[in-house]
């Protein structure tokens, strides 16, 4: 049975990155001060926050590209990719918006404001989900394979949308990278960032190889179940 | 030195909640999908067990 | 030749459903009624907020909800009737192309939509804003806005409503699907909606930039659903 090695080192190595990461944030990287000297501990969940939602944008392209790819080809196993690509999306979603949360309570004084960025990321959150309740609607295997690639190509559209829009509208959600004067971060902040947020792409990338990895098994039981059952 | 817990110690909560969350989501995600995995090996080794047997008898 | 031939394909299919609704006059009344049951509840919304309350400030949220749902209630209406009567599968039979059907039942259901929004403005502005100050800008820009958000919404209705209809919950599935991918168009409408009712110094400019943002939706959307149909309506 071969293993698959490459997940399994990018899942060991993303393991380390993060564990690493999530180190170098307290006991390394500066905290940030307000001009009025107040300390902003809360800043420090931004070092696994973005990344999570980053990775959670990268994931979903591979939704819409594995749904195209299924509409060229109809081949099952490109609907399959799509379907396990969505899944570790909502994850990545749901990690994003819990920690989102609690980051807005302390800086904004509320748990949920309706703002750009969040209000865009919600409808995001909303299209994930409607994904997956679109495709256990649908009975027939091709009809349902077909239209949630179709559905996939359709929500991703949303993904571009929520992460520019901060610099396109007024936005309060800060803008880290490249957003004039008061963004951009100091040389160790941005170095634990960048370790967080590669361990999370590795961590990203071995947790889909899993699930496709747990599926194919998955299917081949189903096959041999069959096989025996007649 | 009081200025650093007076702005942390309100805000801790909330921090390590947040790792909280994250720690668990990932750990929880990883340990469910290898125990699936585990568990689905073992029965394909066990079909195919039955299956050789069956062809050779 | 083949441009003509889809040309005729197109004006049948179109007709077909034009007639059948002279005939029934079943969307736009359904439609129509969903919107006058919804102002009935706007009434109900608004029934505290007392005399000085300008309705003109909600006016644009609430005018296009009533549509997003209306347009639902038309789109579901507009596959069903399809799929009762066979009409769909024989379409597919029929060497009609599929980008013909797409643009036909796209164009049949912004007429549709178009007409009733048409007539529901006038009643609910005799409903609610009698005694208002007026519009504030032009009311042909309210016009310009409802034809263009009403392109997007039955444009990812039609290619929505052709997957939806074969689903276990239709019309809820319709709704779930629709409404978070209309974020961005139904924002941008009420955020236009809003410069040309209330006017005054730079409504214009914010209209014409809400506008953009619709017509680059519309643009997006239109074509992806456009690209998308020929998949989704022969499995």
């Amino acid at each position: 049975m071969k293993r698959n090695r490459l997940a399994e080192i990018m899942l060991g190595l993303g393991g380390i990155l993060t564990s690493a990461a999530f180190f170098m944030t307290f006991f390394w990287a500066p905290a940030t001060v307000y001009p009025d000297g107040r300390v902003d501990f809360a800043q420090k969940i931004f070092y696994f926050h973005v990344p999570v939602a980053e990775a959670s944008f990268l994931v979903f392209f591979f939704t819409a590209f594995y749904s195209i790819r299924f509409l060229m080809t109809r081949k099952r196993i490109y609907d399959t990719k799509a379907r396990i690509a969505t899944e570790v999306t909502l994850f990545f979603v749901l990690l994003t918006m819990a920690t989102g949360i609690l980051w807005t309570r302390v800086e904004w004084n509320v748990w949920w404001q309706w703002e750009p960025r969040l209000t865009t990321y919600f409808i995001l959150t909303l299209l994930v989900i409607a994904y997956f309740v679109l495709r256990n609607s649908v009975e027939d295997e091709e009809k349902r394979a077909v239209y949630a690639a179709a559905f996939g190509i359709l929500a991703f559209i949303d993904a571009p949308i929520s992460f520019f829009i901060t610099r396109w509208l007024n936005s309060i959600h800060p803008i880290v990278f490249g957003g004039g004067e008061s963004s951009g971060l100091e040389p160790p902040m941005l170095i634990t960032f960048i370790v967080a947020q590669v361990g999370m792409l590795m961590l990203g990338y071995a947790f889909y190889q899993l699930r496709l990895r747990e599926e194919e098994l998955n299917e081949r039981l189903e096959a041999l179940k069959i096989e025996l059952g007649d | 030195m009081t200025d650093l817990y007076a702005a942390v110690i309100p805000q801790a909560p909330y921090v390590i909640g947040a790792y909280g969350i994250i720690w668990l989501g990932l750990l929880g995600f990883v340990f469910m999908v290898f125990n699936r995995i585990g568990r689905l090996e073992k029965e394909l080794r066990v079909l195919e067990e039955s299956v050789e047997r069956r062809a050779k008898s | 030749m083949t441009q003509s031939s889809s040309w005729r394909q197109f004006k049948a299919i179109l007709r077909k459903d034009l007639v059948m609704e002279l005939r029934t006059k079943e969307m736009v009344t359904s439609m129509g009624l969903y919107a006058l049951l919804t102002m009935v509840v706007y009434q109900i919304a608004l029934a505290e907020a007392g005399d000085n309350f300008d309705v003109r400030l909600v006016m644009p949220g609430l005018i296009w909800v009533a549509f997003i749902f209306m347009s639902m209630l038309g789109l579901n209406r507009s596959f069903v009737h399809e799929q009762d009567q066979g009409c769909i599968d024989a379409l597919l039979l029929s060497p009609v192309d599929r980008p013909v059907i797409f643009f036909a039942k796209f164009a049949g259901n912004l007429l549709f939509l178009l007409v009733v929004e048409f007539l529901s403005l006038p009643v609910f502005s005799f409903l609610f804003l009698q005694g208002r100050e007026g519009f504030g800008n032009p009311i042909w820009l309210v016009a310009v806005v409802l034809f263009g958000a009403s392109v997007g919404i039955s444009g990812v209705g039609t290619l929505l409503a052709t997957m939806t209809v074969n689903t276990k919950g239709k019309d809820v599935m319709l709704s779930v699907l629709f409404v978070p991918l209309m974020y961005p168009l139904l924002r941008a409408a009420v955020g236009a909606t809003f410069a040309a009712v209330i006017g005054g110094p730079g409504t214009v400019e914010t209209f014409w930039a809400f506008m953009m943002w619709v017509a680059g939706y519309d643009v997006i959307m239109v074509l992806a659903a456009y690209g998308l149909y020929e998949f989704v309506v022969g499995v």
